[in-house]
This record gives structure tokens, sequence and C-alpha cells, in this order.
């Protein structure tokens, strides 16, 4: 048996969020207009519809977090988890300032359930309903460790790990390729920076659960929650861009294709993280299923594959996400 | 209407969505050395390429890698040729 990786206590972590502190106000968002006026339409909306996504889904864990504060395991537990919520309504304030400024989005468009970029939320529309039952659930039980600990894998693992994460990685590099908007780099640098603490925070909560007697639950849990995490990375809800021109195709899906890679690279590194790497086999065909029917659904709504498909059914793409 | 024609519009496509500006000078200029494009302007002019004429099919010969000026415009052009080496 290999040694497991040390991993930060939340005392540890509470020290790091205390040394990296950044406010909202001093990345000065204001100063990337001028270049948001300039970007052409397929950029504009990949950059819209990325942030739009992050915006919802950061509402959304910031509405659900305190029923793990209310109910932490430990007073440790509990004054960390209360720096990330301070964290989760920061990234609010920014996305929300991001998009109402330099982007000039209309303030309907976001308080809106029913508004277009809510809808194009593959998160809002997908997973965060089962965030919300789960982190209701710890409530209603009065925070019984079982339920905590799905709470947390369901908040930690799954919607910061396996889809938050990667999905920020692609939209910094996104952006670097862009160019010309600095604050948007700084802030999103900020919120990765947070981001990073939080989810190993979820590795350093689901490795004492597994320890604790809570294995079951927690890999049962994060087992059930691949499909839809999935179905949020793929989002057959949205027309996704298919360049006919097939050197187009196949650089465009590849760059889906290294997002999804990185995202269960994640999925499987958090299970030896943790200390469930025996799941690792039933958790990479869970993974393969999930891409096989959202990528089904996808062809379904749209009548036509998904460009990943497309592209790898061209032999334009040895798809590496799944195989 | 003509190729020549044809060619003229590409190569305004290619020169306006030039992330630097560099105006097309010849057939051999390549996209990402001469005129500085990267993956988020390539994206952008395969775009604006298959709607300005209308690309709605994938052709099973379209060659898979587009270098230069001259492999747009075959690709556009419907004649396209075997991806030229690196120049």
């Amino acid at each position: 048996m290999t040694a497991m990786v040390t991993l930060p206590s939340p005392r540890d972590l509470y020290d790091r969020w205390e040394s990296q502190q950044w406010s909202v106000a001093r990345v000065e968002v204001g100063r990337d207009a001028s270049r948001w006026e300039t970007l052409r339409p397929v950029t504009r909306r990949e950059l819209l519809v990325a942030l739009a996504e992050l915006e919802i889904g950061e509402v959304c864990v910031t509405q659900t977090l305190s029923s793990l504060v209310d109910h932490s395991p430990t007073e440790e537990d509990r004054i960390y988890l209360c720096t990330q919520l301070a964290d989760e309504g920061r990234h609010v304030q920014f996305f929300k300032q991001y998009l109402l400024g330099p982007v000039g989005v209309d303030p309907a468009e976001l308080e809106q359930p029913d508004s277009e970029l809510s809808l194009l939320s593959a998160y809002g529309q997908i997973f965060e309903p089962v965030l919300r039952d789960a982190t209701r659930r710890v409530r209603e039980s009065g925070g019984d460790p079982a339920v905590w600990h799905a709470g947390v894998v369901q908040y930690h693992l799954v919607t910061e790990g396996v889809i938050a994460a990667p999905s920020l990685k692609r939209l910094r590099e996104f952006v670097r390729a862009v160019g010309g908007l600095a604050a948007l780099e700084e802030g999103l640098s900020n919120v990765a920076r947070d981001e990073t603490r939080h989810l190993t925070y979820g590795q350093t909560a689901a490795r004492r659960g597994v320890q604790n007697g809570f294995a079951e639950v927690i890999g049962q849990t994060y087992l059930g929650a691949l499909e839809q995490a999935v179905e949020v990375l793929v989002n057959p809800g949205r027309k996704a861009v298919t360049p006919v021109i097939r050197a187009a195709l196949a650089h465009h899906a590849g760059q889906l294709d290294e997002q999804w890679s990185v995202a269960r690279n994640r999925m499987l590194r958090q299970l030896a993280l943790i200390g469930l790497d025996a799941l690792r086999d039933e958790a990479e065909r869970a993974w393969e299923r999930a891409f096989t029917r959202a990528f089904a659904v996808y062809e379904q709504r749209w009548d036509a594959p998904h460009p990943v498909p497309k592209a790898a059914g061209l032999g334009l793409l040895t798809p590496r996400a799944h195989v | 209407m003509g190729t020549t024609d044809i060619t003229a519009r590409i190569h305004g496509i290619i020169s306006r969505m030039s992330p630097t500006g560099a105006a097309v000078g010849s057939p051999a200029d390549r996209l990402v050395e001469d005129l500085g494009y990267d993956s988020v302007t390539f994206l952008e002019l395969a775009v604006a390429l298959e709607e300005e004429f209308d690309l709605t099919a994938l052709d099973d010969d379209q060659a898979t890698d587009l270098t230069t000026v001259a492999q747009v415009e075959a690709l556009v052009i419907g004649t396209a040729e075997p991806s030229a080496p690196p120049a």
C-alpha cells in the first residue's frame, strides 16, 4: 500500500485564507470595457456563456453552504467553512459586477430564472437541484454525519472539483488567448486560488470521513453524481459551435476534449486522495456511460452529433476524456 | 462570381480578422507565423468563412490542416489540395 499524500487541516486552510485575501473593488473590472467592445461574436458568446455559468454556480453554492457550516463535525471545520462562505459571496460579486459592467448584461438576465442566460446554464439546469437537495437533507437530518459527508461530496468534490475547476482552468486559458482582458484574468486567478482551498478542504473532510466509517456513503454519492457532472460538462441543452471546416472542427473539439480530460483526471485523483482508489474502475465505467448518454441526448436534441464525437468519427481526434 | 473575386474576398476577411492587423501579401503567407493567428482567432476566421461563403457541409476531401492563405483559398473554392508542408 502506498503512503497517502498529506492534506492540509482545516486550520491550515484557514491560515491560507488569511494570507490570500483579495478585493473585487481592487480588480477594477471597468478597465476591460473597451476590449469587450472589440470582441467578435463567436468569442464574445463563448466568454459570456462561461461567465454566466460561473455566476449561476457561485450563487447556488453561496445559498447552500450554510447547512454544511451549521452542522460541521468540529469547530475547526466550522471556522474554515465560514471563510469559504465569505469567498463564495465575493465570487458572486466579482462575476456579477463583471457581467453587468464591461460585458453589459441586462440585470434581468442574471436575476430571472427563465432568462436566456439562466436557461443556457448547464449547472443551473442539471446540477443545482442536486446540490440544493443534498444540502437541504443535511439540514432536515439535523446534521446526520453520513448525510453531511454526502453533502460535502456533492458540494466540494463534484461541484468544485469535477465541474468548476476544469471549467475555470479552460476559461483562464481562453481569456489569456483572447488577450486584453486584464481585469478578468486577475479576477479569475483570485477565484481559482480560492477554489483550490475549497476543493482541498473537501478532500480533507472526505478522507477523514472514509477513515471514520463513512466510506460507503461517500463512495456511492460520488459515483452516483458522475452522470450529472458529465452532463453539465457536455451541456446537451446548448448547441455547441461546430465548424464545418475540418481544421477548425479538429481544433475546437480538441479543446473541449482537453477540458474533459482534466475533469476525468481530477475525478480519479480525488478518489485516490480520499482513500477510495478501489472504486477507480467503477468510476471510469460510470464516466464512460455518462458521456455516451450525454452525446446521445445532444444528438437527439439538435439532430446533429456533438462536435467531439463528430471529430472523432471523422478521424480528426482521438478522445482522451472518454475512451 | 469568378475565382479572382472569391480570392479577393478571402484575402479581405483574413486581413480584417488578423489579430496583428497584418494584410495578406501573398497566398504563401502563413496564418500563424505571418498573420498572427492563434487558436481563438482561427476559430473566428473559420466561422466567418463559413458564413461568408455558405459552407454548410464537411467535404470528405477537405484538408485537415490550414496553414497558409493558399490552403484557405483552395478549401473555399472547393479544390482543396493536400496539406502543404510548413514553410
